[in-house]
């Protein structure tokens, strides 16, 4: 995610795609007021079936994104061109639909297609602005790096570790090794979100697993250790042990930043996705019960 | 069982170690629980239970598979000759020893140990949370709540009962919008199907005409162009279920449609009495206006009252035929005529009083509007007399016992003689006596008097009255009907209310400034406004003008029995 790719994705084409949401923002402004000489404004005169009509279309073709971004190959247009169009196109679709709704609200199916419409809407505009936002933030983060870079040499940090834990007597031995078994990096969506450190380590006198956030645990007790060793070799080890565990304290904290980062790129589709597919459903019973009740 | 675990030493692959357990099953993995500790495996897990000394069956937890010949499974069985991967470890079955039941080789290979990307799982596909099945249940359950439940109600009325007890989704989920105050009847209810019967099919005029049982159509049986209408549904004007509610259509357009070429909807024809075509409301779009009148006509020696609709402009000035005797300019004329108990000169209002439909006057009548200054008194010895008003026969057959009565009782004689009335000269006076019989006297009496209310000042004063000369006082006069017109124009409806509000004016002033009687003589004036003093205030695309639709003077359902 590169900001400068997002930011062309809104100048697309000299904003080809904002040019024609305010267009079709400006015909449906003209056709909802065009209304009120019969009945008053609704969805249910001619202009609100047009609006309505062309609401759908608009709908169908934004949703069509997601099946677009999934064919490559496909020669319907550039993936960026369809990006840049569903963004105007869905933040148009915000008064068009408001316009086919003449602003009527009620507790029945036609508000929720129109309620959902908005929240699709809006989880967009969130969606949007993380595109926006937050690549910068995991570049920053990453200093140069890649977060497969980052877990490389987590993965070369940690062997180094066991190594140099079996020159360690065998309570340390086990402290160490206990607080590289129960390092928590889940890869499970919510926790990544979360971004919260919950690793723990197992207690060597009473077995029991207590919190080793950010590592400090075993560092402090490594530390401890030191002063107190019996030889140089184990010395030596200790010495090597802190300086591993103090690399990988930095590189945790670098890739749970970038997981949280990256699950917030994400979490926005969980919404948007769900939804649009609720939307869709919607529209089916909107439109058919129109019908049914005509 | 007792299973051996050879197994190499942590940091030095060739020193092993020599492990014995004595449990159903092994499990290698990383924990303190785990009966061979492997550090490498971190959250892996393997249980291994023996079948024999050559064979065991395995399974792996989600975070390892074993590897044998290039292929990866989660769980199987182990055989004794083959070497096993799991994660930097090879497992092989080797000879049991004397006094074990199996025995396995677990050596530390050069691999690297499971990567970080896959022992924290990161960019693992695999939670609890799955867009795409919260996306299928949502798309399931608004359908199923929306649209099947509510449907099943539609089709079955026991379902839609028992959804409606329960306060389950049912087919009120589907109103566009609320109804019309005037239909939020007990009838109706939240019945959607008490007009919405058929799916698919728009609410048919039965389903109106139900309550609408007297609503008048538009044109008559016989009109020309009534086939014309059986395309046009209740519902194609009247609109439910709209914010803010507008049940019926009013815009220009609902009449213009078909009234700009009127001929096509009247077999061509644009005779007289026929409907002409309108536009809009200005001089040229709008037709003048046409009266509504009654006219008596004498029908086998008895009068009938026929409707007339003649064109009402500058050059064509119809006359009331109400056969009434009336002057405006004297009525409203302040030195001829004052208000009986204030003095005050007399103002429309106080014989034209509004109805309540605020359009139309509670007729004016001899009793209310004009007894209270013309009495139909006749004697002058007698003041208090009144003649009938209303009946002739009933009138001159009273004025004859009145005056027999007088002149042929003695006593009454005796006093209307003996009753000193001081005589006007120039002015009628009854006489106090005659020489001849009271019969006869009261005959002479009473045709003095008949002639002179026929002839002078009396009846004949507001009536129409011929006279035979035939000398029978029951047959020698006929007075002709009176009816005054009520509803000028008979299609149109006006506001009477809301045009009394004008910035200094006072109400009188309001009223003749449209119906000017001041200089009207007689009561065939016809003082309505036509269409130029409407149009003065309500034409059509100008400035500072009080814009009209058709509707708010026309009405598109006439009631029945219209007759037109």
């Amino acid at each position: 995610m590169v900001p400068n790719m997002f930011q062309s994705i809104l100048k697309y084409k000299k904003y080809r795609y904002l040019k024609l949401s305010l267009l079709s923002v400006l015909a449906s402004y003209i056709l909802y007021l065009s209304q009120g000489s019969s009945q008053p404004a609704n969805g249910g005169t001619l202009q609100g079936y047009i609006l309505g009509i062309f609401a759908t279309f608009l709908v169908l073709l934004l949703a069509s994104l997601g099946i677009r971004k999934r064919k490559y190959s496909s020669n319907l247009g550039k993936l960026q061109g369809w990006t840049s169009a569903h963004i105007y196109l869905g933040t148009s679709l915000l008064l068009i639909a408001s316009f086919h709704a003449a602003f009527q609200v009620g507790w029945n199916i036609h508000t929720l297609a129109y309620v959902l419409l908005l929240a699709v809407i809006f989880s967009g505009f969130y969606g949007l602005y993380t595109y926006l936002h937050y690549p910068r933030v995991l570049s920053i983060n990453n200093t140069g790096g890649t977060q497969n870079t980052w877990l490389e040499e987590m993965g070369e940090v940690d062997d180094k570790i066991k190594a140099q834990a079996s020159s360690c007597q065998i309570e340390m031995r086990l402290f160490v090794l206990s607080a590289l078994k129960n390092t928590i990096l889940s890869g499970n969506f919510y926790p990544q979100l979360r971004g919260k450190d919950l690793s723990k380590i197992r207690e060597q006198s009473n077995k029991k697993l207590i919190p080793n956030k950010n590592q400090q645990r075993i560092i402090d007790a490594i530390a401890t250790a030191i002063p107190q060793s019996m030889n140089q070799a184990e010395s030596g080890a200790l010495n090597q042990l802190l300086t591993l565990f103090s690399r990988r304290q930095r590189l945790l904290k670098i890739i749970r930043r970038n997981l949280q980062v990256r699950a917030y790129l994400k979490v926005w589709l969980m919404f948007h996705i769900p939804l649009t597919v609720a939307l869709m459903a919607a529209l089916i019973v909107h439109i058919l019960v129109v019908f049914i009740y005509w | 069982m007792i299973y051996l675990v050879r197994k190499s030493v942590l940091g030095s692959g060739d020193e092993l170690q020599d492990l014995d357990f004595d449990v159903n099953s092994l499990t290698l993995g990383s924990g303190d629980d785990c009966s061979v500790n492997l550090d490498q495996l971190f959250e892996a897990v393997i249980s291994i239970k023996a079948i024999n000394e050559n064979t065991a069956k395995y399974e792996c937890n989600e975070n390892i598979s074993l590897i044998v010949d290039g292929s990866e499974s989660k769980k199987g069985k182990l055989i004794k000759g083959k070497t096993y991967q799991l994660g930097v470890y090879d497992i092989e079955i080797i000879n049991t020893p004397a006094g074990f039941d199996f025995a396995i080789n677990i050596i530390q290979s050069k691999r690297k140990s499971i990567h970080p990307k896959k022992r924290f799982h990161i960019d693992s596909k695999k939670s609890k949370f799955s867009v795409r099945k919260i996306s299928y249940l949502l798309f399931f359950l608004i359908l199923l709540i929306f649209l099947i439940v509510p449907y099943l109600g539609f089709q079955d009325k026991k379902i839609s009962q028992t959804l409606d007890n329960f306060h389950l989704p049912d087919d009120s989920l589907w109103s566009s919008g609320p109804m019309a105050m005037a239909h939020r009847i007990p009838e109706i209810g939240d019945d959607c199907q008490v007009c919405h019967l058929k799916p698919f099919e728009k609410v048919q005029d039965k389903q109106c005409l139900d309550c609408h049982k007297n609503l008048g159509d538009h044109v008559s049986n016989i009109h020309p162009a009534t086939d014309k209408f059986s395309e046009f549904l209740c519902e194609n004007c009247h609109k439910e279920h709209n914010e803010p509610t507008h049940l019926t259509r009013t815009d220009n357009k609902l009449c213009i449609d078909c009234h700009k070429e009127i001929e096509s909807y009247s077999g061509g024809s644009l005779e007289n009495n026929k409907v002409q075509s309108v536009t809009g409301y200005t001089k040229i779009d709008h037709p003048d206006f046409r009266l509504s009148l009654i006219v008596p006509e004498l029908i086998n020696g008895s009068y009938e009252w026929k409707k007339s609709r003649p064109m009402f402009n500058q050059s064509n000035l119809p006359k009331e035929e109400s056969n009434l005797k009336f002057s405006h300019t004297v009525h409203l004329d302040k030195e001829m005529v004052q208000d009986k108990i204030s003095g005050e000169p007399l103002v429309c209002k106080n014989c034209h009083q509004l109805k309540s439909d605020e359009e139309h006057f509670v007729p004016i009548t001899m009793d209310k509007d004009c007894r209270s200054c013309h009495q139909l008194t006749f004697d002058v010895y007698n003041p208090d007399l009144e003649l009938p008003h209303g009946n002739l026969r009933a009138a001159t057959v009273m004025l004859q016992a009145h005056f027999i009565r007088e002149f042929t009782d003695p006593i009454l004689r005796k006093n209307r003689s003996s009753k000193k009335i001081r005589r006007i000269p120039g002015k009628h006076t009854n006489e106090a006596d005659c020489s001849g019989t009271g019969l006869d006297c009261g005959r002479v009496e009473a045709l003095k008097e008949a002639e002179y209310q026929f002839s002078n000042s009396g009846c004949v004063t507001c009536h129409e009255v011929t006279d035979y000369e035939n000398g029978d006082l029951l047959s020698r006069w006929d007075v002709k009907p009176i009816k005054i017109n009520e509803d000028w124009y008979s299609k149109a409806t006006f506001d009477h209310v809301s045009h009394l509000s004008v910035k200094g004016q006072n109400e009188q002033q309001i009223c003749l400034s449209c119906h000017n009687v001041k200089l009207s003589d007689t009561s065939a004036d016809i003082a309505m406004p036509q269409t130029d003093k409407c149009l003065e205030c309500h034409a059509q695309n100008e400035q500072q003008s009080v814009e009209l639709t058709c509707t708010r003077c026309h009405q598109f359902h006439f009631i029945k029995d219209d007759g037109e």
